[in-house]
Order: C-alpha cells, then sequence, then structure tokens
C-alpha cells in the first residue's frame, strides 16, 4: 500500500513503465530511445536486490552488458527515452533513502514490478520493430538481426517473470510454446472434467467451456487458411472440407452459448476452475 | 450513468457489504461514483468494467465491427481477472454500457492504477500488461 512518500515515487516508477506499454510508437527513433534507457533502469533496480541471495536482476544485467554493441550497431544512435530516464532516476531516489527494514521486501518487489513492466514494453516494440523491417526485402536482413536483440530482451522478461511468479527460478527448466499449449490444452481438459462429470452442471463452467471452444475454432480457421496460403496446407481441402465443418462447429457452439448465457449469473469463475 | 443535479459517492465496500443482494438501483438524475478503498475493491470494478467490455466485444464481433481476436483478448483478460477474486461476486455493472470496447479497457487500467501492483492478489501484474496490450493492439480502430 502507499504508506510514506517513497510508496508515492515508487508508484510514479510504475505508472510510467505502464505508459510505456500503452505507446504506439513504433519508429526507429523511439525504439533506440528504449533500448539506451532500459540498462540504466535495470541497473538502477539491481541496487535493491543486493542483499538478496538470488539476485533476480544478475541475468539480466548479464544480458543488457550482452547487447550493448549490437544495439548500436543494428539499431543505432539514440538518447535514452525520458520516461525511462525518470524510472531510473525515482528508483535511485528511493534507492538511496534510508529504510525501515519492513519496508524492503515491498519495495524490491515494486522495482521488480516496474523493471518487468518496462522489459515487457521494450522487448514488444523491438519484436514490432523488426517484424516491420522484415517485411520489406531491402531491411529483411536488419529485421533479423533486430529480431534476435528482442529475443534477448524477451529472455529477460521471462527471468523476471520467473521471479515475480517466485517460481522455482534455481531449476531453470523452460519449456517452449508447442509444450506449453500441449499442457495448456491438457491442463483445461482435465478441468473440465472435474467440473463436469458427476457434478451438477453449472452453466458458468458451460458458457466458458464455449467461450473457449469458440476461440479455439476461430483460431483453427485462421491457422488453417494461412497454411493454405502459405502452401502448407492443401488449400482445397482446407476450404471445401475444414471450413465449412469449423464453420458448422462455431455456428452449434455460438447457439449453445447464448443459452448457457441466459442460464449463468454475471459472477466470478466458479471456483473449479481456477487452478 | 449520465446525471445533472445530484452527484452520490458510494463505498466500494458497501458493495461487497451487499453482495450478493440486489443490484442498487439509482434514479435516473444521478451520477454512481464508486470509490475503492481496497485493492481487492479495485480489483473487482475493473472485472465489472471488463464484465461490460467483454459483452460489447463480443456484440463487435456478431456486427463484423471488430474481429473475434479482440473478443477472445477481452474474455481473457475478464476470466484471468476474475480468477483472482472469490468465487460468486456479482458482476452485473450499471455503467454505461454503448462505449466501446477500447475506452471500457482504458477504464479497466485506470482503476488498477489505483493502487501499486504489488498490492493487489499475485497475478494481477499479468492482467495489467494485458490491458495494456489490448488497449494498444485496439488504438486507431473503431471500437
Amino acid at each position: 500500500m502507499i504508506d510514506t512518500p517513497d510508496d508515492l515515487l515508487m508508484l510514479e516508477a510504475e505508472h510510467l513503465a505502464r505508459d510505456l506499454l500503452l505507446d504506439v510508437d513504433e519508429s526507429q527513433r523511439a525504439v533506440a530511445s528504449l533500448l539506451y534507457g532500459w540498462a540504466p533502469v535495470i541497473l538502477a533496480s539491481a541496487k535493491y536486490s543486493d542483499s538478496q541471495t538470488a539476485n533476480p536482476f544478475g541475468q539480466v544485467l548479464e544480458i543488457c552488458r550482452g547487447i550493448r554493441g549490437d544495439a548500436r550497431d543494428w539499431i543505432g544512435p539514440g538518447r535514452p527515452d525520458p520516461r525511462l530516464d525518470r524510472i531510473r532516476e525515482l528508483l535511485e531516489d528511493v534507492a538511496s533513502a534510508p529504510q525501515a527494514s519492513g519496508n524492503l521486501s515491498r519495495r524490491q518487489t515494486s522495482a521488480l514490478h516496474t523493471c518487468y513492466l518496462a522489459t515487457h514494453a521494450v522487448a514488444g516494440r523491438i519484436t514490432r520493430h523488426a517484424a516491420e523491417l522484415r517485411h520489406d526485402e531491402s531491411t529483411r536482413p536488419q529485421g533479423l538481426l533486430i529480431t534476435a536483440l528482442g529475443s534477448r530482451i524477451q529472455n529477460a522478461e521471462q527471468i523476471l517473470d520467473t521471479h515475480l511468479c517466485d517460481r522455482a527460478a534455481a531449476t531453470g527448466t523452460t519449456i517452449g510454446p508447442a509444450q506449453e499449449l500441449i499442457d495448456g490444452i491438457t491442463g483445461w481438459d482435465r478441468l473440465l472434467h472435474d467440473a463436469l462429470v458427476d457434478q451438477t452442471p453449472d452453466p458458468r463452467v458451460l458458457l466458458v467451456s464455449a467461450n473457449i471452444s469458440l476461440g479455439l475454432l476461430r483460431r483453427t480457421a485462421e491457422l488453417a487458411s494461412l497454411a493454405a496460403a502459405n502452401g502448407h496446407l492443401d488449400s482445397f481441402n482446407v476450404h471445401t472440407r475444414l471450413q465449412p465443418a469449423l464453420n458448422a462447429a462455431t455456428d452449434s457452439w455460438d447457439r449453445a452459448r447464448d443459452t448457457w448465457r441466459a442460464l449463468a449469473p454475471i459472477t466470478t469463475p466458479p471456483a473449479s476452475l481456477i487452478r | 450513468m449520465v446525471g445533472r443535479r445530484l452527484w452520490r459517492g458510494e463505498q466500494a465496500s458497501d458493495l461487497l457489504a451487499r453482495q450478493p443482494t440486489q443490484p442498487f438501483q439509482l434514479d435516473s438524475w444521478e451520477i454512481r461514483v464508486t470509490v475503492t478503498d481496497s485493492p481487492q475493491e479495485s480489483l473487482w470494478l475493473a472485472v465489472r468494467v471488463l464484465q461490460v467490455a467483454a459483452d460489447q466485444a463480443e456484440a463487435d464481433t456478431r456486427t463484423r465491427r471488430t474481429g473475434y481476436v479482440t473478443e477472445t483478448g477481452v474474455k481473457s483478460l475478464l476470466w484471468l481477472c476474475g480468477s483472482l477474486l472469490p468465487e460468486d461476486l456479482d458482476l452485473a455493472n450499471s455503467t454505461d454500457r454503448s462505449r466501446p470496447v477500447r475506452v471500457l479497457l482504458q477504464e479497466a487500467e485506470t482503476e488498477l492504477r489505483r493502487f501499486p501492483i504489488g498490492a493487489y492478489p499475485a497475478g494481477t501484474v499479468n492482467v495489467v500488461v494485458g490491458l495494456c496490450d489490448l488497449i494498444r493492439r485496439t488504438a486507431g480502430t473503431p471500437t
């Protein structure tokens, strides 16, 4: 909560990081500004965790050092983004002030949140900028280099996320997106089974299942179209067999959703669906 | 709710205390101002706004004003945000339902600035990131 003036400064830093997330400027100049402002913020945040045995910023600082030269070569020079500059100032001000020991943990968490938000903003912006460059044949090689740069910052984001979620950082186990999707669908299947089998049907569960099924069907249709357009799937089969089947299933789920919505109270999700 | 003559302040804790009884009825000349004084109440208010945004996004998908991606994104956020609160909280909201999805998302994001993220239930940071990403992605579209 907000008990001291320092808490307000930390809150301002957090809000600035959110403003970065909302910013839509993806020009080369903006990306360079973000990149040059990001490393000093990480450095300032690392001071909050010096006393911790597992400093979450150690690996992230290594990433910062590693990309310095590449950033200059691939993105060009730039001035640090003023919002990141301000975040750094705020973090340094609070870190240099004498603190009650009870506040330390809260401020470490706050610094970690701010850093995570800022890192997500920087990684996202670089990735989108790189994607734009890759579209044009003349800038494609540069786009590929910047994509690699963006993925290194995404790694930093994942490290911070791991510490925020207090997962077993020591194990260092990471899984790929495909495995994550498989695990997610398996987990959802198990939850739905537990929530529906041998239970009095809860319309909220059915409504959620309809929404998820609709999302999956629409996404599948989109991916199939894309695969057909790129020659990965047979276009005739996709358009004459798969798409009509998906459309029919989507219409059925749509009708089912309307029925269950009429029966379901508008409340937070049932505990049986939350793990 | 738009009004001209009277402002009515209402503590969100009053709303929590009333849960899950009948919704509060206001006459048409009042402005309802909900003041959240705890992170949980603030999160609850944000979820209620997201519920309206999800309904609006669904209506927009049906009329093809926006693609299903927006609807799915809003519903995922609603789900994520709702799962951080206790079960069975009422999500009915008297907020103006005719507003664009993007405005509603911004309202939810602003509400979640009331307290530091660390004061909200664990996992709220993902809601904040998701909200900001979705608002940015819907920038410049009619909704």
